[in-house]
Protein backbone atom coordinates (compact mmCIF):
# COMPACT_ATOMS: atom_id res chain seq x y z
CA UNK A 1 0.00 0.00 0.00
CA UNK A 2 1.56 3.29 -0.44
CA UNK A 3 -0.09 6.22 1.75
CA UNK A 4 1.98 9.28 -0.34
CA UNK A 5 2.02 12.58 1.54
CA UNK A 6 0.88 14.73 -0.84
CA UNK A 7 4.21 16.12 -2.19
CA UNK A 8 5.53 19.16 -4.96
CA UNK A 9 5.84 16.45 -7.26
CA UNK A 10 3.79 13.59 -7.84
CA UNK A 11 0.27 14.80 -6.47
CA UNK A 12 -0.53 17.94 -8.35
CA UNK A 13 -4.10 16.29 -8.81
CA UNK A 14 -4.89 15.74 -5.46
CA UNK A 15 -3.64 18.73 -4.46
CA UNK A 16 -5.21 21.40 -6.85
CA UNK A 17 -8.81 19.00 -6.46
CA UNK A 18 -8.33 20.08 -2.16
CA UNK A 19 -6.97 23.25 -2.28
CA UNK A 20 -8.70 24.82 -5.13
CA UNK A 21 -12.80 25.81 -5.09
CA UNK A 22 -14.64 25.41 -7.79
CA UNK A 23 -14.46 28.21 -10.07
CA UNK A 24 -15.24 31.18 -7.76
CA UNK A 25 -13.92 31.13 -4.41
CA UNK A 26 -17.04 32.23 -2.77
CA UNK A 27 -15.68 32.32 1.38
CA UNK A 28 -13.78 35.82 1.16
CA UNK A 29 -14.72 39.34 0.19
CA UNK A 30 -12.36 39.28 -2.77
CA UNK A 31 -13.85 38.06 -5.98
CA UNK A 32 -11.27 35.02 -7.21
CA UNK A 33 -12.24 33.57 -10.60
CA UNK A 34 -10.34 30.26 -11.21
CA UNK A 35 -10.24 27.90 -13.94
CA UNK A 36 -11.72 24.69 -13.30
CA UNK A 37 -9.41 22.31 -11.57
CA UNK A 38 -8.78 19.97 -14.71
CA UNK A 39 -8.26 22.72 -17.01
CA UNK A 40 -5.38 24.12 -14.13
CA UNK A 41 -4.08 20.57 -13.53
CA UNK A 42 -3.91 19.85 -17.07
CA UNK A 43 -1.80 22.90 -18.07
CA UNK A 44 0.57 22.84 -14.82
CA UNK A 45 1.52 19.33 -16.40
CA UNK A 46 1.63 20.01 -19.59
CA UNK A 47 4.20 22.99 -18.10
CA UNK A 48 5.96 20.33 -14.97
CA UNK A 49 5.77 17.60 -18.21
CA UNK A 50 7.28 19.71 -20.84
CA UNK A 51 10.24 21.16 -18.77
CA UNK A 52 11.22 17.99 -16.97
CA UNK A 53 11.20 15.83 -20.07
CA UNK A 54 13.27 18.26 -22.60
CA UNK A 55 15.97 18.21 -19.68
CA UNK A 56 16.40 14.67 -19.38
CA UNK A 57 16.57 14.35 -23.41
CA UNK A 58 19.31 16.34 -23.26
CA UNK A 59 17.40 18.94 -25.00
CA UNK A 60 18.35 21.66 -22.72
CA UNK A 61 19.28 24.22 -25.82
CA UNK A 62 17.24 27.41 -24.82
CA UNK A 63 19.43 28.00 -22.03
CA UNK A 64 22.07 28.89 -24.94
CA UNK A 65 20.06 30.26 -27.11
CA UNK A 66 20.29 33.75 -27.43
CA UNK A 67 16.64 34.13 -28.72
CA UNK A 68 14.82 32.98 -25.57
CA UNK A 69 17.62 33.45 -23.23
CA UNK A 70 18.61 37.01 -22.54
CA UNK A 71 22.40 36.18 -20.36
CA UNK A 72 23.16 34.15 -22.83
CA UNK A 73 22.57 36.80 -25.14
CA UNK A 74 24.90 38.92 -23.28
CA UNK A 75 27.72 36.73 -22.71
CA UNK A 76 27.43 36.09 -26.54
CA UNK A 77 27.26 39.76 -27.55
CA UNK A 78 30.35 40.45 -25.19
CA UNK A 79 32.42 37.40 -26.40
CA UNK A 80 32.03 38.74 -30.04
CA UNK A 81 32.61 42.47 -29.20
CA UNK A 82 35.89 40.87 -27.84
CA UNK A 83 36.66 39.21 -31.13
CA UNK A 84 35.95 42.12 -33.39
CA UNK A 85 38.30 44.37 -31.17
CA UNK A 86 41.44 41.72 -31.51
CA UNK A 87 40.90 41.68 -34.91
CA UNK A 88 40.39 45.31 -35.84
CA UNK A 89 43.76 45.71 -33.56
CA UNK A 90 45.06 42.72 -35.63
CA UNK A 91 44.11 44.43 -38.55
CA UNK A 92 45.87 47.86 -37.93
CA UNK A 93 49.18 46.36 -37.01
CA UNK A 94 49.13 44.47 -40.21
CA UNK A 95 48.43 47.38 -42.27
CA UNK A 96 50.75 49.56 -40.38
CA UNK A 97 53.40 46.66 -41.23
CA UNK A 98 52.57 46.56 -44.99
CA UNK A 99 52.89 50.57 -45.08
CA UNK A 100 56.09 50.36 -43.52
CA UNK A 101 57.63 47.91 -45.84
CA UNK A 102 56.26 50.06 -49.03
CA UNK A 103 57.79 52.96 -47.35
CA UNK A 104 61.04 51.04 -47.79
CA UNK B 1 -6.11 50.66 2.35
CA UNK B 2 -3.37 48.37 1.60
CA UNK B 3 -3.90 45.75 3.92
CA UNK B 4 -6.21 42.43 3.04
CA UNK B 5 -6.35 39.55 5.03
CA UNK B 6 -5.43 36.23 4.16
CA UNK B 7 -7.96 33.63 5.88
CA UNK B 8 -6.38 29.86 6.42
CA UNK B 9 -8.57 28.12 8.55
CA UNK B 10 -10.78 28.85 11.87
CA UNK B 11 -9.53 26.87 14.87
CA UNK B 12 -11.01 27.33 18.28
CA UNK B 13 -9.60 29.60 20.86
CA UNK B 14 -8.56 27.61 23.42
CA UNK B 15 -6.74 25.12 20.84
CA UNK B 16 -4.60 28.18 19.31
CA UNK B 17 -4.32 30.87 22.12
CA UNK B 18 -1.14 30.03 23.51
CA UNK B 19 0.30 28.06 20.36
CA UNK B 20 3.24 30.24 18.65
CA UNK B 21 2.88 31.08 14.79
CA UNK B 22 5.47 33.54 13.98
CA UNK B 23 7.75 30.77 12.57
CA UNK B 24 5.76 29.53 10.05
CA UNK B 25 5.60 29.55 6.39
CA UNK B 26 2.71 32.72 4.94
CA UNK B 27 1.18 33.23 1.45
CA UNK B 28 3.25 36.15 0.73
CA UNK B 29 6.54 34.89 2.23
CA UNK B 30 6.88 38.43 4.43
CA UNK B 31 4.00 38.69 7.27
CA UNK B 32 3.65 36.74 10.05
CA UNK B 33 0.75 34.71 11.02
CA UNK B 34 -1.50 36.10 13.13
CA UNK B 35 -4.64 34.84 15.22
CA UNK B 36 -7.41 36.88 15.90
CA UNK B 37 -9.98 35.74 18.04
CA UNK B 38 -13.46 35.86 18.24
CA UNK B 39 -15.76 34.29 20.63
CA UNK B 40 -14.70 30.73 21.00
CA UNK B 41 -13.09 30.55 17.82
CA UNK B 42 -10.10 32.20 16.02
CA UNK B 43 -9.29 32.99 12.36
CA UNK B 44 -5.83 32.27 11.04
CA UNK B 45 -4.77 34.75 9.33
CA UNK B 46 -1.59 36.97 7.66
CA UNK B 47 -1.50 40.26 6.26
CA UNK B 48 -1.50 40.84 2.68
CA UNK B 49 -0.89 43.14 0.32
CA UNK B 50 -3.57 44.96 -2.46
CA UNK B 51 -0.80 44.83 -4.54
CA UNK B 52 -0.03 40.98 -4.72
CA UNK B 53 -3.50 40.14 -3.62
CA UNK B 54 -5.73 42.64 -4.64
CA UNK B 55 -9.12 41.59 -7.06
CA UNK B 56 -7.69 43.11 -9.87
CA UNK B 57 -4.00 41.58 -9.49
CA UNK B 58 -5.41 38.18 -8.95
CA UNK B 59 -7.37 38.66 -12.26
CA UNK B 60 -4.07 38.37 -14.10
CA UNK B 61 -1.90 35.88 -11.27
CA UNK B 62 -4.82 33.14 -11.39
CA UNK B 63 -3.93 32.66 -15.13
CA UNK B 64 0.02 32.37 -14.52
CA UNK B 65 0.60 29.01 -13.89
CA UNK B 66 3.60 28.99 -12.63
CA UNK B 67 1.97 31.70 -9.95
CA UNK B 68 -1.04 29.23 -9.10
CA UNK B 69 1.09 26.20 -8.61
CA UNK B 70 3.75 28.22 -6.23
CA UNK B 71 0.82 29.39 -4.49
CA UNK B 72 -1.48 26.62 -4.04
CA UNK B 73 1.00 24.07 -2.86
CA UNK B 74 2.08 26.91 -0.11
CA UNK B 75 -1.08 27.45 0.55
CA UNK B 76 -1.47 23.73 1.19
CA UNK B 77 1.66 23.50 3.17
CA UNK B 78 0.53 25.91 5.79
CA UNK B 79 -2.77 23.95 6.56
CA UNK B 80 -1.02 20.72 7.26
CA UNK B 81 1.22 22.47 9.38
CA UNK B 82 -2.08 24.18 10.63
CA UNK B 83 -3.76 21.10 11.33
CA UNK B 84 -1.37 19.45 12.74
CA UNK B 85 -1.67 22.26 15.70
CA UNK B 86 -5.41 22.13 16.01
CA UNK B 87 -8.93 20.96 14.75
CA UNK B 88 -9.22 23.33 11.88
CA UNK B 89 -11.80 24.61 9.18
CA UNK B 90 -9.88 24.77 6.83
CA UNK B 91 -9.98 27.41 3.50
CA UNK B 92 -10.10 27.42 0.40
CA UNK B 93 -7.12 29.19 -1.80
CA UNK B 94 -7.38 32.41 -2.00
CA UNK B 95 -9.64 33.63 0.98
CA UNK B 96 -9.16 37.01 1.19
CA UNK B 97 -11.30 39.51 3.45
CA UNK B 98 -11.10 42.90 3.12
CA UNK B 99 -10.51 44.24 6.45
CA UNK B 100 -10.55 43.13 10.00
CA UNK B 101 -14.41 44.70 10.62
CA UNK B 102 -15.41 42.34 7.62
CA UNK B 103 -13.68 39.03 9.54
CA UNK B 104 -15.42 40.52 12.58
CA UNK B 105 -18.67 40.41 10.79
CA UNK B 106 -17.91 37.17 9.57
CA UNK B 107 -17.00 35.58 12.58
CA UNK B 108 -19.70 37.07 14.40
CA UNK B 109 -22.22 35.46 11.95
CA UNK B 110 -20.80 32.02 12.22
CA UNK B 111 -19.24 31.38 15.56
CA UNK B 112 -21.60 29.40 17.51
CA UNK B 113 -22.37 27.07 13.98
CA UNK B 114 -18.28 27.04 13.65
CA UNK B 115 -17.59 26.22 16.87
CA UNK B 116 -19.85 22.96 16.52
CA UNK B 117 -18.47 21.77 13.78
CA UNK B 118 -15.19 22.01 15.69
CA UNK B 119 -16.30 20.12 18.13
CA UNK B 120 -17.35 17.28 15.78
CA UNK B 121 -14.38 17.62 13.72
CA UNK B 122 -12.23 17.04 16.52
CA UNK B 123 -10.38 13.48 16.45
CA UNK B 124 -10.92 13.22 13.17
CA UNK B 125 -9.19 12.74 9.55
CA UNK B 126 -9.76 13.11 5.93
CA UNK B 127 -8.65 10.83 3.82
CA UNK B 128 -8.62 10.84 0.06
CA UNK B 129 -8.76 7.81 -2.14
CA UNK B 130 -8.82 7.17 -5.42
CA UNK B 131 -9.10 3.87 -7.29
CA UNK B 132 -7.69 3.25 -11.05
CA UNK B 133 -8.67 0.18 -12.91
CA UNK B 134 -6.54 -1.33 -16.25
CA UNK B 135 -9.49 -2.70 -17.79
CA UNK B 136 -6.91 -5.98 -19.60
CA UNK B 137 -7.66 -8.21 -17.34
CA UNK B 138 -11.50 -7.57 -16.68
CA UNK B 139 -12.00 -7.44 -20.90
CA UNK B 140 -10.42 -10.98 -20.74
CA UNK B 141 -12.66 -12.29 -17.61
CA UNK B 142 -15.45 -11.02 -19.32
CA UNK B 143 -14.65 -12.29 -22.45
CA UNK B 144 -14.09 -15.25 -21.65
CA UNK B 145 -16.61 -16.46 -18.73
CA UNK B 146 -19.63 -14.20 -19.53
CA UNK B 147 -22.08 -16.56 -20.70
CA UNK B 148 -23.93 -14.77 -23.76
CA UNK B 149 -20.30 -13.82 -25.20
CA UNK B 150 -19.50 -17.37 -25.92
CA UNK B 151 -23.24 -17.93 -27.47
CA UNK B 152 -22.54 -14.45 -29.67
CA UNK B 153 -18.95 -15.84 -30.71
CA UNK B 154 -20.70 -19.29 -32.09
CA UNK B 155 -23.28 -17.75 -34.05
CA UNK B 156 -20.70 -14.89 -35.44
CA UNK B 157 -18.44 -17.69 -36.97
CA UNK B 158 -21.74 -18.81 -38.69
CA UNK B 159 -22.55 -15.92 -40.70
CA UNK B 160 -21.17 -14.53 -43.75
CA UNK B 161 -17.46 -12.27 -43.58
CA UNK B 162 -18.94 -9.39 -43.82
CA UNK B 163 -21.59 -9.67 -41.12
CA UNK B 164 -18.82 -10.90 -38.82
CA UNK B 165 -17.08 -7.81 -39.20
CA UNK B 166 -19.96 -5.74 -37.95
CA UNK B 167 -21.10 -8.47 -35.15
CA UNK B 168 -17.22 -8.61 -33.75
CA UNK B 169 -17.48 -4.59 -33.47
CA UNK B 170 -21.14 -4.96 -31.89
CA UNK B 171 -19.47 -7.74 -29.81
CA UNK B 172 -16.38 -5.36 -28.25
CA UNK B 173 -18.69 -2.94 -27.35
CA UNK B 174 -20.62 -5.55 -25.32
CA UNK B 175 -17.74 -6.46 -23.85
CA UNK B 176 -16.24 -3.03 -23.18
CA UNK B 177 -20.17 -2.01 -21.35
CA UNK B 178 -19.76 -5.18 -19.52
CA UNK B 179 -16.38 -4.23 -18.13
CA UNK B 180 -17.78 -0.65 -16.98
CA UNK B 181 -20.78 -2.51 -15.21
CA UNK B 182 -17.98 -4.93 -13.56
CA UNK B 183 -15.81 -1.42 -12.40
CA UNK B 184 -18.66 0.41 -11.07
CA UNK B 185 -20.24 -2.51 -9.32
CA UNK B 186 -16.49 -3.17 -7.46
CA UNK B 187 -16.12 0.34 -6.39
CA UNK B 188 -20.07 0.46 -5.15
CA UNK B 189 -18.97 -2.68 -3.20
CA UNK B 190 -15.68 -1.52 -2.02
CA UNK B 191 -17.01 2.05 -0.87
CA UNK B 192 -19.93 0.61 1.09
CA UNK B 193 -17.11 -1.18 3.26
CA UNK B 194 -15.11 1.51 3.44
CA UNK B 195 -18.51 4.29 4.57
CA UNK B 196 -19.12 1.60 8.18
CA UNK B 197 -15.85 2.89 9.38
CA UNK B 198 -15.89 6.27 8.23
CA UNK B 199 -18.08 9.09 9.40
CA UNK B 200 -18.83 10.79 6.80
CA UNK B 201 -18.44 10.57 3.09
CA UNK B 202 -17.75 12.89 0.37
CA UNK B 203 -17.72 11.69 -3.39
CA UNK B 204 -15.50 13.66 -5.77
CA UNK B 205 -14.96 13.87 -9.14
CA UNK B 206 -13.61 10.67 -11.35
CA UNK B 207 -11.06 12.64 -13.20
CA UNK B 208 -10.34 11.74 -17.42
CA UNK B 209 -6.78 10.50 -18.29
CA UNK B 210 -5.85 13.80 -19.66
CA UNK B 211 -5.54 15.03 -16.01
CA UNK B 212 -4.27 11.84 -14.01
CA UNK B 213 -1.89 11.12 -16.41
CA UNK B 214 -2.47 7.89 -16.09
CA UNK B 215 -2.89 4.53 -18.35
CA UNK B 216 -5.88 3.14 -16.07
CA UNK B 217 -9.30 4.64 -15.91
CA UNK B 218 -9.76 6.17 -12.29
CA UNK B 219 -13.04 4.41 -11.65
CA UNK B 220 -13.26 6.19 -7.99
CA UNK B 221 -12.26 9.50 -6.24
CA UNK B 222 -13.49 9.83 -2.74
CA UNK B 223 -13.29 11.66 0.22
CA UNK B 224 -13.55 9.95 4.07
CA UNK B 225 -14.09 11.72 7.44
CA UNK B 226 -12.79 8.90 9.35
CA UNK B 227 -12.52 9.09 13.45
CA UNK B 228 -8.45 9.23 14.29
CA UNK B 229 -9.11 5.33 16.17
CA UNK B 230 -10.52 3.45 13.21
CA UNK B 231 -8.08 5.07 10.56
CA UNK B 232 -5.39 1.81 11.01
CA UNK B 233 -8.54 -0.49 10.02
CA UNK B 234 -9.43 1.44 7.00
CA UNK B 235 -5.97 1.66 5.81
CA UNK B 236 -5.37 -1.67 6.63
CA UNK B 237 -8.83 -2.84 4.48
CA UNK B 238 -6.89 -0.36 1.85
CA UNK B 239 -3.82 -2.67 1.27
CA UNK B 240 -5.91 -6.08 1.67
CA UNK B 241 -8.30 -4.82 -1.15
CA UNK B 242 -5.20 -3.28 -3.48
CA UNK B 243 -3.41 -6.83 -2.87
CA UNK B 244 -6.49 -8.98 -4.15
CA UNK B 245 -7.25 -6.51 -6.82
CA UNK B 246 -3.81 -6.83 -8.20
CA UNK B 247 -4.60 -9.44 -10.79
CA UNK B 248 -7.67 -7.94 -11.85
CA UNK B 249 -5.74 -4.47 -12.85
CA UNK B 250 -7.25 -2.80 -9.59
CA UNK B 251 -4.93 -0.50 -7.96
CA UNK B 252 -6.05 1.69 -5.24
CA UNK B 253 -4.22 4.95 -4.00
CA UNK B 254 -4.67 6.17 -0.59
CA UNK B 255 -3.74 9.82 0.05
CA UNK B 256 -3.77 11.63 3.72
CA UNK B 257 -4.28 12.96 6.43
CA UNK B 258 -5.14 15.86 4.60
CA UNK B 259 -6.70 19.36 6.02
CA UNK B 260 -11.39 17.92 6.08
CA UNK B 261 -11.22 20.45 3.38
CA UNK B 262 -14.32 18.22 2.09
CA UNK B 263 -16.30 17.89 5.49
CA UNK B 264 -16.31 21.30 6.81
CA UNK B 265 -17.54 23.36 3.28
CA UNK B 266 -19.28 26.66 3.97
CA UNK B 267 -23.43 26.26 3.53
CA UNK B 268 -25.30 28.35 1.38
CA UNK B 269 -26.14 30.77 4.21
CA UNK B 270 -23.21 30.87 5.51
CA UNK B 271 -21.27 31.87 2.46
CA UNK B 272 -23.89 34.83 1.83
Amino acid sequence: MSIEHPTQSNSIVDVLETVLDKGVVIAGDIRVGLADVELLTIKIRLIVASVDKAKEIGMDWWETDPYLNSKAAESNTEALEKENEQLQKRIEQLEKKMNQTYER
Amino acid sequence: MARLLYLYGIALKDEVEDKEFSQMKTIDGKNNVEVIAYGECAAIVSPVEVEEFGEEVLEVKTNQMDWVQEKAYLHHEILMELKEMATLIPMKFCTILESETSLEKKMDAHETEWAILLQKLSGKEEWNVKIYNHPGQLKEQVAEHHPDIQKKREEISQMSKGMQYLQKKKLDQFIDEQVVQEQQSYVNQIHRDWSDLCEETAEKKVWNKSVTGKEEDMCWNCAYLIDKEQVEKFLSSVTKANEEGESTGWHIEVTGPWPVYHFSTLSKSEVE
